[in-house]
């Protein structure tokens, strides 16, 4: 494939490496690394069926991004491991009995509808994974909340035949409030329930944004922001009749809620950039999270909430800070009238 | 698209280009986004589509008829209340039709068959076409929009239904749906974006072409692609450098390869 738009007298190494979007990568490479104790996980709960679905998720990721890339006549840009965040995020919210063609129908939703039109993982308006999830939530739902029990074993490839297990959520769903008493606490909190196969060990979810909290602190405040207001309405209004202590702790380990604020909420290229508007960003997203898991049409909606403030964000952060944003550029422009060689509020504009 | 933005009206067009906009370049669904509310919320079903898209056609062809010959001397302020008029008079029988003969598709169609007395599709046309030209030229526009809407309609409506069903003129094709949510106007509205976005890859595709084989005819040297490409690439360097450099007071220390990568710049402005 001819690389367009490159320089050809770099030597061949240094042309590649100009191709990379490092800031992009860097993120991706954090976040695959907050990953791996999920994947590790869901592999331990669920066998080779787990690892199966991984690898296949973030192969046709890849496949398909090469492929559209191509398509498209772009230099691939397959070097800041978007993609194989794509997949992998992707493959850990499928149940570990899911058919194998899901994950790559979710994979290519992902990444040739939501991604490559927009150009590439820093450009993109939705956060591709969370739009994959939810075009597979709205398209074969009873499949991706159907979950095998913990510990039974799924067939590697082919047949469907599986102990059915009872998810958090769906109890949540229907009021269903003896979960505390038939599990202790830690085998909730560390995924010996069925559910999603990545997002169900809680203590993994935690172990990953102290990991984020220490690499970019800058990062965790949509998400905590977000698990925070999502904890307050558990807290306040209990789904169960167990006590506030039970609908707490099975609205933070049920679903794919704190899986969703972090890796999706703390998006750079969709999410907003000053810790104020991050905060505010976190906490709409959390509310409008319960409020469809209280009142939606499914069992989970963490992924339908980041997916509507990635909509509604820009708009609404216009009107909100529309003064004080003006006002900031005019102290911008008369401090560069006055002083055009340091300006230090200007590293924010081009970071 | 420079064909779009070319003020259709006041040029007198000829048939062909009456026929090429209304199927083509300037389609009422795909390119304009008129008229979807049938689309997405009840077409899903060939059948149901097709019956949508003659009662369209017979209106817009009537509407565009009537206000061609009588409308152009009311005021614009009293036309628009005046086709909802006319149109509504055109549904009432229709409807009534429909509901002795066809109850099955009355029920599936609902409230949409009263509301394409009002559907935008008809006003726009009416109002930007049929009553600023002649009789022949308003009954070509009326029925080169009405084919560009059927045949959307038809498409959507028979992937709908091969898709969210299983069937395909109500004759079973697979056992069970393959996409049960296609069915649902969440179906309606990705089918149509799926198919938006293939018509304007289609009408960017060739208005390239076009552009470039203006271009040809105008430079007398023969550059080969990569030329070209570097001649572009060099260039749009150098208007993102000017660009940083005027904006230095930023950050001086910014290097515009990194951050900014010039290509991409320029690909992201080709695109939109």
């Amino acid at each position: 494939m001819r690389l367009l738009g490159q320089d050809n007298n770099l030597p061949k190494n240094e042309r590649r490496r100009a191709a990379v979007d490092r800031p992009t990568r860097s993120y991706m490479l954090d976040m695959i690394i907050m990953m791996v104790p999920l994947a590790v996980m869901a592999v331990v709960h669920y066998g080779a069926r787990a690892l199966g679905i991984m690898v296949l998720s973030v192969l046709s990721a890849v496949v398909f991004e090469g492929v559209g890339y191509a398509l498209m006549r772009r230099p691939a840009e397959l070097g800041d491991f978007s993609a194989v965040f794509t997949g992998l995020a992707i493959a850990l919210v499928m149940p570990a009995s899911v058919p194998l063609w899901m994950p790559v129908a979710g994979v290519a939703f992902a990444i040739i509808a939501v991604k490559l039109p927009f150009g590439s993982a820093s450009e993109a308006l939705f956060v591709p994974a969370a739009a994959g999830i939810a075009f597979l939530t709205v398209c074969w739902g009873d499949l991706l909340f159907t979950y095998p029990a913990v510990g039974t074993d799924v067939a590697v490839t082919g047949s469907q035949a599986f102990v059915r297990g009872d998810s958090l959520a769906a109890m949540l769903r229907v009021g269903d409030s003896g979960a505390p008493t038939m599990f202790n606490f830690f085998n909730i909190v560390s995924g010996g329930i069925a559910g999603p196969m990545g997002t169900t060990c809680t203590i993994a979810l935690f172990g990953a944004a102290v990991y984020l909290l220490i690499r970019r602190p800058s990062q965790i405040i949509a998400p905590a922001a977000f698990v925070a207001v999502c904890s307050v309405c558990a807290v306040i209004f209990p789904r169960v009749l167990s006590g506030r202590k039970a609908s707490l702790t099975m609205e933070i380990a049920s679903g794919m809620l704190v899986f969703a604020a972090l890796f999706f909420m703390s998006d750079p290229a969709t999410g907003p950039k000053k810790p104020l508007e991050k905060l505010i960003y976190g906490l709409a997203g959390g509310s409008l999270c319960m409020l469809l898991r209280y009142f939606g049409a499914y069992e989970e909606g963490a992924c339908f909430a980041v997916l509507l403030m990635n909509a509604a964000w820009p708009p609404v952060s216009r009107a909100i800070f529309r003064r004080k944003k003006k006002a900031a550029d005019d102290k911008l422009l008369a401090a560069r009238k006055n002083q055009p060689s340091d300006v230090p509020e200007g590293g924010e504009v081009l970071s | 698209m420079t064909q779009r933005d070319k003020a259709a009206p006041e040029k007198e067009l000829t048939y062909l280009q009456i026929f090429r906009q209304g199927l083509f370049s300037r389609n009422p669904v795909l390119v304009q986004a008129i008229g979807i509310c049938p689309i997405a919320a009840v077409a899903s079903s060939t059948k149901v589509a097709i019956i949508l898209a003659a009662i369209s056609g017979a209106l817009l062809i009537f509407g565009e008829v009537i206000a061609s010959a009588l409308y152009k001397y009311i005021p614009r302020w009293l036309r628009v209340g005046i086709y909802a008029v006319t149109f509504m008079a055109a549904v009432i029988p229709i409807s009534l039709a429909i509901d002795k003969y066809m109850p099955n598709i009355y029920i599936s169609i609902g409230v949409f068959l009263p509301l394409m007395a009002v559907n935008s599709l008809l006003i726009y046309r009416c109002d930007g076409f049929a009553v600023k030209n002649r009789v022949r030229k308003s009954l070509a526009d009326a029925i080169s929009y009405s084919i560009g809407y059927a045949v959307v309609l038809v498409a959507v409506g028979a992937i709908r239904e091969l898709l969210g069903k299983g069937m395909f003129w109500e004759l079973p094709v697979t056992a069970t749906p393959p996409v049960p949510a296609i069915d649902t106007p969440f179906g309606g509205f990705l089918v149509l974006a799926f198919m938006s976005a293939f018509l304007w890859c289609l009408l960017y595709r060739r208005d390239r072409a076009r552009r470039s084989g203006e271009l040809e005819d105008a430079s007398d040297e023969e550059l080969n692609e990569e030329e070209i490409l570097s001649r572009v690439k060099k260039v749009s360097a150098g208007i993102v450098e000017t660009a940083v450099g005027a904006s230095s007071g930023i950050e001086p220390n910014a290097k515009p390869g990194e951050d900014v990568p010039p290509d991409r710049r320029e690909k992201g402005g080709e695109d939109r």
